[in-house]
């Protein structure tokens, strides 16, 4: 079937009264559950599944990719106001939305981060449209050695957070991944540091030492310092959303950019979202001109992630239909509903059922859509919330935060685990060791791992130089790290001078 | 003494814990403990070099580690709660306790309050997202 027919003909499907409801509903539902803490995209989706027997197709996928889109964005607010990441894909957002928003820019931070997201899912969908006819071999020459310095890549962004001690923030590095590799081994089956717990066999579960390291740490500072919840260091907010608009809009190319990485991180299976968003970050950073304004309140840290976000749902569509190989944890549940659908993945999605895969990417479009307007009309209310009274902030968002990390999986001991983050988180936050590298490193550790053995195992101790599209990468992270400290060390300089 | 050198003593737990990991890690073969030991190495050389620097670390005033103390037990006076009367009433009672305390409000606005986060909490997670984790409640063993 023509690309252009399938296209037009799928969003003749769409344009139905049924369908625009369903995606509403999706996107309503969707942002009720980013808001709270803990419940990514998978609890959404999984919570959908029963009510979408008895619906056609098409409707169906709106309400459940919908939510899936909502979602994503409703993890991003909470982390720009509460420094709170709502899942794991909006780690990056925590960066530099938060201190966004400590300095009276919440509202120009939601702004940018609902059109960066907006913009991101519509560049992704059409670079999806045009590229569906390349997916195929770029998919398959991408190796595990690849992965593993595309993750190593995702590594290198730590001096960026290691304001004034590379040391301390080396430590943190360590301790996430070293926080990652408790339970049970993936390649060998060994149980690591596992205390003797069947709990601890499954490992640290992500969602809950976020909610700790972030959330109740915030919280306990909160306690001990009694100010507000956000220390505003300019005053009241003092931002607007038109400008976080246009903020999105001035940095154009850095949307492209982000969304073009965010739709490729999605097409080849296995990296995550998660990854995405600290992979948007380093590259905003290394391209960037004023890389030490990051980390401290820089929109272009909200831009990248998010744009990346809104594309990367596009591009994870493509393994999970074409393949059946879900692109990350959303896309395994959203596999089970297509065949619960009668959706059966195979080679046959890019070629005869062509429009079923338009009518999808439509439907990301639509749903960001609709996902902006609702979130720029709510997002004036929501940027007033961190300047609540602490002493009613505290109560209300440890109980949100606690029954979160209980109430996913419901393990009592992820209380308690969620609670001992809180502690360490605490004083990591204290005593200045980065939090953000900490996290980077437990998200990424589990990735170099598994594809370091991997990669040992297919191609022999010096896999990096036996292929050449891993030369060409490890080529790439040297020049881009290299810049950036080079860059980093020539500011410091004159800033001395 | 009235000063306490919080940071080194947070490096020093820090190392402890590596050290720790460290050789735990000796323990597993040599595929398993591939990045475990070198990380866990790395971690430990850091936080020597870290101990070691000439740098001033901070320093708490014992006050402000008592408002800590005072903090961590009552998170962790809230996750007793948890344990004991479940989510939704230890969520009630934490927060009239709490508002209690400090908001300085009368019993009846505390109870009140509480009682509409409770509801709030409880008809979000158990009716609108039906959420039951009751159904598998499991302990830490």
């Amino acid at each position: 079937m023509d690309i252009i027919d399938a296209a037009l003909s799928s969003l003749n499907l769409l344009l139905t009264y049924d369908v625009m409801i369903m995606l509403c509903i999706g996107v309503i539902y969707g942002l009720c559950v980013g808001l709270m803490p803990g419940l990514g995209g998978i609890v959404a989706i999984a919570l959908l599944l029963p009510f979408t027997i008895g619906f056609g197709v098409i409707p169906t996928l709106g309400l459940l990719l919908g939510a899936h889109i909502a979602t994503i964005w409703g993890g991003s607010v909470t982390s720009i106001l509460f420094n709170v990441p709502g899942a794991a894909k909006s780690l990056a957002l925590v960066f530099d939305g938060h201190p966004m928003t400590r300095n009276g820019q919440a509202s120009r931070a939601l702004g940018a981060s609902a059109m960066a997201a907006l913009l991101g899912g519509i560049i992704g969908a059409i670079f999806l449209a045009l590229s569906i006819p390349l997916v195929r071999p770029i998919m398959l020459s991408i190796g595990p050695s690849e992965y593993l310095i595309l993750a190593l890549w995702g590594l290198s962004i730590i001096a960026t957070f290691s304001d004034g001690s590379m040391i301390k923030g080396g430590i943190a590095t360590c301790l996430g991944m070293m926080a990652a590799y408790v339970g049970m081994d993936p390649i060998t089956g060994t149980p690591r540091f596992w205390m003797d717990s069947i709990y601890l066999l499954d490992g640290i579960y992500f969602p809950v030492a976020m909610i700790g390291l972030f959330a109740i740490s915030e919280m306990l500072k909160l306690y001990v310092k009694q100010t507000s919840f956000v220390e505003r260091v300019e005053g009241e907010e003092t931002s607007t959303l038109l400008s976080g608009c246009m903020d999105a809009f001035k940095h154009w190319w850095l949307v492209i950019r982000s969304s073009l990485l965010g739709l490729w991180i999605g097409v080849l299976p296995g990296i995550g979202a998660s990854v995405g968003g600290i992979a948007a970050y380093a590259q905003a950073v290394q391209t960037s001109k004023n890389p030490e304004k990051f980390g401290k309140g820089a929109v272009e840290g909200v831009i990248a992630p998010d744009a990346t976000l809104g594309a990367n749902e596009g591009g994870g569509l493509l393994p999970t239909l074409a393949f059946g190989i879900p692109g990350g944890e959303s896309m395994a549940i959203l596999l089970v509903a297509f065949l619960s659908m009668g959706i059966v993945p195979g080679p046959q999605m890019l070629t005869t059922d062509l429009d079923l895969v338009f009518a999808m990417v439509w439907i990301i479009v639509f749903a960001n859509i609709f996902t902006a307007i609702i979130g720029l009309a709510i997002s004036p209310k929501l940027s007033k919330l961190p300047g609540l009274n602490p002493n009613i902030m505290i109560p209300i968002v440890l109980s949100v935060c606690l029954f979160g990390a209980y109430v996913t999986r419901g393990y009592f001991a992820d209380v308690i685990l969620a609670f001992l983050f809180g502690v360490i988180g605490y004083y990591m936050d204290k005593y200045k060791f980065s939090r953000a590298n900490f996290v980077i490193g437990m998200v990424l550790a589990e990735m170099i791992e598994r594809n370091l053995h991997i990669s040992l195992g297919l191609h022999g101790n010096y896999f990096i130089f036996t292929q050449p599209v891993s030369i060409f990468l490890l080529f790439l992270l040297f020049l881009t790290t290299g810049l950036s400290l080079k860059r980093k060390n020539s500011k410091k300089e004159q800033l001395s001078v | 003494m009235s000063k306490i050198n919080g940071e080194k003593f947070f490096i020093i737990c820090l190392l402890v814990l590596s050290i720790c990991y460290f050789l735990g890690s000796l323990a597993f073969g040599p595929n398993a403990r591939l990045l475990p030991l070198p990380v866990s190495l790395v971690s430990i050389v850091l936080c020597i070099l870290a101990i070691a620097s000439r740098r001033e670390s901070q320093v708490d005033k014992k006050e402000s580690i008592q408002r800590e103390l005072k903090g961590i037990f009552l998170i962790l006076f809230f996750v007793a709660l948890i344990a004991f009367v479940g989510p939704a009433v230890g969520s009630g009672i934490f927060c009239m306790i709490y508002m209690l305390r400090k908001q300085n409000l009368n019993i009846l606005k505390s109870l009140a309050t509480s009682i509409c986060v409770a509801l709030f909490i409880y008809y979000i997670f158990y009716h609108f997202l039906q959420l039951t984790p009751d159904s598998n409640f499991q302990l830490l063993y």
